[in-house]
């Protein structure tokens, strides 16, 4: 909704101001060309992670100094703080390392990104650098060409930094030019009122570019052409470090709870150091000031003495805050709790069960069954349907013909919290159970294993095909999405029967019902292949989407098998001699065969 | 007779008669299941007559094999417990 609104507003402004002035197009560009360079050189240095790059991370971590020069280092070498910090949640939501160094980390990258002022103050403004850009970009765009991996890495380095040095040059002739048409400088507004509103709009200008280095090159070419005036650029400084937390705070919100918190770190670490940067402004002036006739640099230079503020309220910040690190992390911890993934607890298996082998078995049957019932939510909606229609009477033939729909639903995750607990339970007091069950009751617990053995592949199947399921039950192509909707309908009418067999205890399931939809299902099978051929020969699907359906109606057929298998299980009587008996009326696998075999046609 | 002697022919017709009783109740519940399987054959003898839709009917063609199969098997079996 904001970026229909959004997106085009950005649009409409940014041409009106190409048509009323050049300049403005020029200095929008250098942003544009800047930007690019700033994601060249991220892939460029992203090629050589999984590597030296993790290496080092997870070597220099030990030790908080260790942690905060990484982060310094890294980020002036790779001059992209957000590169550092998503490495760094990678690590730490791989448990690799932990809040506290990740957070020094952040901390140092902060101070890292800082060289990038000093680089375009110090060189950028000062030298022809466009002129050494073409050649970076030559060099660099021939090297992306290339084979290896590593030469095409240094391509887009090199592409990069061109990229990066073309967009400053860009942007100073556009302010340069600017000058003579707009005075800006001329909007300056003094005191804090100016600190307040230039770090505000330092802040929206890193958040709208999503890059804190644009918004100081920006502030920094503008300096250089006198368009801004000094202190509110320091302010438009400052904005531009808190702007950049906002970036990794909305970056954050799809991440997990690591990268939260590290994002959560962050702001706190840039907010506070902003807030005591205002705070402090004309004692960090004179600083300022004072440190600038130390390191030689000149009273007028007021691009490398922005350059030094910023490195020095950053460092503050530093040395601020890192005393308190534990206390950060435990206040992180405390304000964003891990959400403890709430697996499904057994509920039947009992230690006082375990003493009397029939009321153990009685158990494990009952939760065989709580398996299931946890189960089946995650089979329905792995066949992107709802658990209510799959219990319903509804006509799953009506499924077939359905039209294109798209699904989200991780199965796995589902089946980490909700089965993986409760099988590894149920396998683990079988064992046990076993040890010291009398024959009357081996096979029944073996059998009863089986059962959830069976079940937990039939979710690991429709696994399998769901990704398939999902994409081409929303294409276009009639015929591919038919063939996988007739897939769902036999396995809906399969896991409907199960449920009313297994949890129901429907009577009307029995042993000897449930051939007729292994019938279903073996004949089914037969068509498909015959389908399968109609549709490959006529060219009605590809050869891609042929194999998939192929592999993907294995697993489909799998998982209706077993599910059948443990409802056959779990629905039997308990009675050993009826059960006995179902089972031997109950067709054997050739008897099915020869069952459609009567039926030369298969099914319509 | 000796006492021993009686007490093992005791024990052999008390085998004999538990294996007489197992098959009893294995051919009562036979019994049940075949007369449920006839009734099902013949609701789905008249489903079939009634449906005209290819589809359902080669449901039902299906279902009513299947049933036809498992009596066979079933009275075969019932046979043999005899």
């Amino acid at each position: 909704m904001l970026n229909r609104i959004f997106l085009p507003s950005v649009f409409l402004v940014l041409a009106y101001g190409f048509w009323v002035s050049p300049d403005f197009k020029a200095i929008s560009a250098g942003v544009a060309v800047f930007m690019l360079g700033m994601r060249a050189l991220e892939d460029g240095f992203r090629t050589f992670t999984g590597g030296v790059l993790e290496r080092v991370l997870q070597r220099s971590t030990d030790r908080q100094w260790k942690s905060l020069t990484l982060g310094v280092v890294a980020t002036a070498l790779m001059q992209s703080s957000s590169l550092v910090s998503v490495i760094t949640i990678s690590f730490l939501s791989a448990g690799l390392i932990a809040l506290s160094p990740a957070l020094a980390i952040v901390f140092g990258a902060n101070l890292g990104t800082t060289t990038g002022a000093w680089l375009i103050a110090g060189l950028g403004l000062k030298v022809d650098i466009a002129a050494y850009a073409m050649p970076m970009l030559v060099f660099g765009v021939i090297l992306i060409f290339q084979k290896a991996r590593e030469l095409r890495g240094v391509g887009w380095i090199l592409t990069g930094l061109g990229l990066l040095f073309l967009g400053i040059a860009y942007m100073k002739d556009g302010f340069e030019a600017f000058k003579s048409q707009i005075d800006l400088a001329a909007y300056a507004i003094p005191g804090l009122l100016g600190l307040i509103v230039y770090t505000l709009i330092g802040t929206a200008a890193t958040v709208v570019m999503q890059s804190s280095h644009a918004t100081l090159v920006l502030i920094l070419s503008a300096l250089a052409a006198g368009q801004i005036d000094y202190a509110n650029a320091l302010a438009l400084a400052i904005g531009s470090n808190i702007g950049t937390t906002i970036t990794a705070v909305l970056a954050s919100l799809g991440s997990n709870v690591d990268g939260k918190r590290l994002a959560g770190g962050h702001l706190l670490f840039n907010g506070l150091t902003g807030l005591v940067a205002i705070a402090a402004m004309p004692w960090l002036i004179r600083v300022v000031d004072a440190a600038s006739t130390l390191l030689g640099i000149a009273d007028h230079d007021l691009t490398l003495k922005l350059a030094l503020f910023h490195s020095l309220f950053n460092l503050i910040g530093i040395a601020l805050l890192l005393p308190w690190l534990k206390q950060i992390v435990r206040l992180l911890l405390r304000i964003l709790p891990a959400r403890e993934p709430t697996t499904i607890k057994p509920l039947y298996l009992s230690e006082s069960a375990l003493q009397v082998p029939e009321a153990a078995l009685s158990a494990l049957r009952e939760e065989t069954r709580h398996l299931f019932e946890r189960a089946f939510p995650i089979l329905a909606h792995g066949l992107n349907l709802h658990r209510e229609t799959v219990l319903s009477d509804f006509d799953f033939d009506k499924l077939v013909a359905a039209p294109p729909r798209k699904g989200d639903y991780d199965i796995e995750s589902e089946y980490e919290t909700d089965l993986k607990t409760l099988y590894g339970a149920i396998v683990e007091y079988t064992g046990r159970l076993l040890e010291t069950a009398s024959p009357a009751t081996t096979d029944p617990v073996l059998r009863l294993r089986s059962a959830t053995r069976w079940l937990v592949e039939a979710v690991k199947a429709i696994k399998h095909m769901r990704g398939n399921l999902v994409s081409y039950a929303g294409y276009r192509n009639d015929d591919i999405r038919t063939e996988y909707n007739r897939l769902r309908a036999m396995l809906a009418e399969v896991l409907r029967v199960a449920y009313r067999g297994c949890i129901d205890e429907d009577p009307n399931v029995t042993i000897l019902s449930l051939d007729t939809l292994r019938l279903h299902a073996k004949d089914a099978a037969h068509a498909l292949e015959g389908h399968l051929d109609h549709l490959i020969r006529h060219h009605r699907i590809t050869t891609a989407m042929a194999t998939s359906l192929m592999n993907d109606s294995t697993y489909a057929f799998t998982a209706a098998e077993r599910l059948l298998d443990v409802t056959r299980v779990l629905a039997a009587p308990t009675d050993s001699a009826h059960r006995e008996m179902d089972m031997a009326i109950s067709l054997s696998e050739s008897e099915i065969e020869q069952l459609i075999d009567r039926s030369p046609e298969g099914s319509p | 007779m000796t006492q021993k002697t009686h007490t093992m022919l005791k024990r052999l017709r008390h085998l004999i008669d538990r294996d007489r009783e197992d098959k009893k109740v294995k051919r009562s519940h036979l019994r049940e299941v075949l007369s449920d399987l006839r009734l099902r054959q013949r609701k789905l003898e008249r489903k079939l007559a009634e449906h005209p839709d290819r589809e359902k009917r080669h449901k039902l063609e299906n279902e009513l094999a299947v049933v036809r199969a498992q009596r066979t098997k079933g009275i075969a079996l019932c046979r043999s417990l005899k």
